[in-house]
Formats: structure tokens, sequence, C-alpha cells
């Protein structure tokens, strides 16, 4: 009588690894993401479904739309309205992050110039070096020819 | 759900299929197949999606298309105008990317018709490899200031006034040479 025989075979005791470990990690991980998984996945399709995505559409006449209204999707949109800043104001701030680096280059190189020229020309209030005193030299050593 | 595009936009050729005479009596297959498929799958399909459609017309609401305005061009920005750079900038990449999708949607239009003719693609597509031509032309050797394809992914408005200027200046010198 073996195993896989038709009629009741010999009973077997299967030694395998354990599985114990596995399983309870898949449970868990199918657990832990189906719990916030399934309500999300219900309200995408709720919106999806009854809400609908927004409709391609002309600009009306002298109608300026809203920085939400050019996007399709409605969760797009409401993201667009009240997480994130509108377009205009991040392009400003981007201007204003260029325009402070460009006034910073700016007033750098001109500290390189005036350092430049008081340097050379002297006549500033930069690069004053202290001399030692004309009365402190002792000129002994040179006093005589024959030294 | 993606909408098809405008059929209007671009007509295709109507088909040339020739209408076939019935010579057996059997019954065509192909209507068993059609009725089969209509009933089982496409009608309980459509009602769904109608009903969906009815809940979504309640309230509906548009998107639009983004129009941006114009700002002065790279070439009329004074030396270092950081400002001016960015924005001109960023309305010529803006407008490559029209421009690219331009090339696209026109070599779709030759690929389709290429499909269509078979073997007499060659004869009959010629306005649609003009036309091609032409686009690729005006997108790799930049005439206005807008267009430019040899450049590369890492192309930005600078190099292609830059490219745009050695073009005149060799232009000139062939001019130059030749008048000699």
């Amino acid at each position: 009588p073996v195993r896989h025989s038709s009629s009741h075979g010999k009973r077997m005791f299967i030694i395998k690894a354990t599985s114990f470990y596995d399983t309870r990690f898949l449970n868990l991980l199918r657990f832990y993401v189906f719990l916030t998984g399934i309500p999300v996945a219900l309200f995408i399709t709720y919106v999806n479904i009854f809400i609908g995505e927004a409709e391609l559409a002309e600009i009306p006449e002298g109608y300026i739309p809203e920085y939400w209204e050019y996007y399709k999707h409605p969760i797009s949109r409401w993201i667009a309205r009240y997480l994130l800043d509108p377009p205009e104001k991040d392009y400003e701030k981007q201007m204003a992050l260029l325009d402070i680096e460009a006034k910073k280059t700016e007033l750098r190189l001109m500290e390189l110039e005036a350092r430049r020229l008081m340097r050379h020309r002297g006549d500033g209030p930069w690069y004053h070096y202290e001399t030692p005193d004309k009365n402190l030299v002792d000129n002994s050593m040179k006093s005589t020819p024959d030294n | 759900m993606p909408e098809d595009r405008d059929w209007e936009a671009y007509k295709v050729p109507p088909t040339r299929t020739p209408v076939s005479e019935r010579i057996t009596s059997v019954p065509n297959p192909v209507t068993i197949f059609q009725t089969v498929f209509n009933y089982v799958i496409d009608a309980p399909v459509t009602f769904v999606r109608e009903w969906i459609e009815r809940q979504q017309a309640k309230n509906k609401f548009y998107y639009y298309h983004q129009k941006f305005r114009r700002v002065p061009d790279l070439s009329e920005c004074l030396e270092g105008d950081y400002l001016c750079f960015f924005e001109a900038e960023a309305q010529w990449r803006r407008d490559r990317m029209v421009d690219q999708e331009i090339v696209e949607i026109v070599r779709e239009r030759l690929g389709a018709c290429k499909q269509r003719e078979g073997p007499n693609q060659f004869q009959n597509c010629a306005k649609e490899m003009e036309q091609l031509a032409q686009v690729t032309k005006a997108y790799q050797a930049p005439s206005t200031f807008l267009l430019d394809g040899d450049l590369g992914v890492h192309g930005n408005a600078r190099t292609c006034l830059m490219k745009q200027k050695h073009r005149m200046i060799e232009e000139r010198k062939a001019q130059a040479n030749q008048s000699q």
C-alpha cells in the first residue's frame, strides 16, 4: 500500500518545513493593506460613478476659469483647489527666488570689483596694514659703509 | 472612459469592401455570433453605462485648456535679466511641446494612410508624406524662433537661439562667398 493509491493507502506523516511564519505574514499583510485599501477603493469608485469626470469645453467669452478648472478628474480638481497653491503663486515664488539669487550674484560681483580696486589704488577704507614706526628702525648696521 | 477623437477633423476615406451575393442556404455564422454577442455582452454593458451617465448628468462641470499669454522672447530680453529669461524659457518649452505633438499627429496620419492603402501607398499617400516632410523640416531647422529638433532632450531656449544665430552667420558667409 503506497501513498497515492486509489483505495485508501497508508497514512503518512509528511515532514516539511514550517509555513506558520509565512502564512502569518501574508495574513497580516492582507489585513493591513485592505484595512485602508477597501475604503479608498470604494470612495474612488463612488466618485467615478456618481460624480464623474469633467467634460472638455471651450472657454466662454469673457470668463476666466479658476485655476482648478483646468483638471479633468474631480479628485485632482479638489486637490488643486484645497491643498495646492495656484500655479500663478508658484510661478511668482520661483521668480522671487530667481530675483533674490540674481541680486546676490550682482552684489558679490560688485564686492569683488570694489576689493580689487581698493587693493590696486590704495585709497579706500580696506587694505590698511599696520607697519612699525619709523623711529624704531635701527640704522646702526648701515650707518658706515664698511660693515 | 476615453472619448473618440474628432472624426470630422480628418475623415477616413470610405471602405471599398464589395457587396457579396448569397450562394448557399446555410445561415451565415457571423450573424449568429453578432446576435449572441449583442444580447449577452453588449446590451447589459450599454445599460450599465447609460445608467452611470444618467447619474453623472445631474451635476455637470467642465474643464478647459489653459491659454497662456505671450511674453517677450529670449531675443527681446536684456542681458542679466534672469526673470525675463525664466519666462521666455517657460514659453519656449510650452511651444516645443505643442510642436512635438503636431509632428506626432502628422506622423500618425501618414502611418494610418500607409496601413490603409497597402501596396499602393507610395502613390496615394503623397499628400501626407509632403505634410510630414514640411513639418519635420520646420521642426528641425528653426526659421521662426520656436521650433527645434536637433537640440535633443537638454535643449533650452538659449541653445536654440545660439543655433539659430550660427545658422544665420553661416548663411551670410555663404552669401558673401557667392557674391565674390
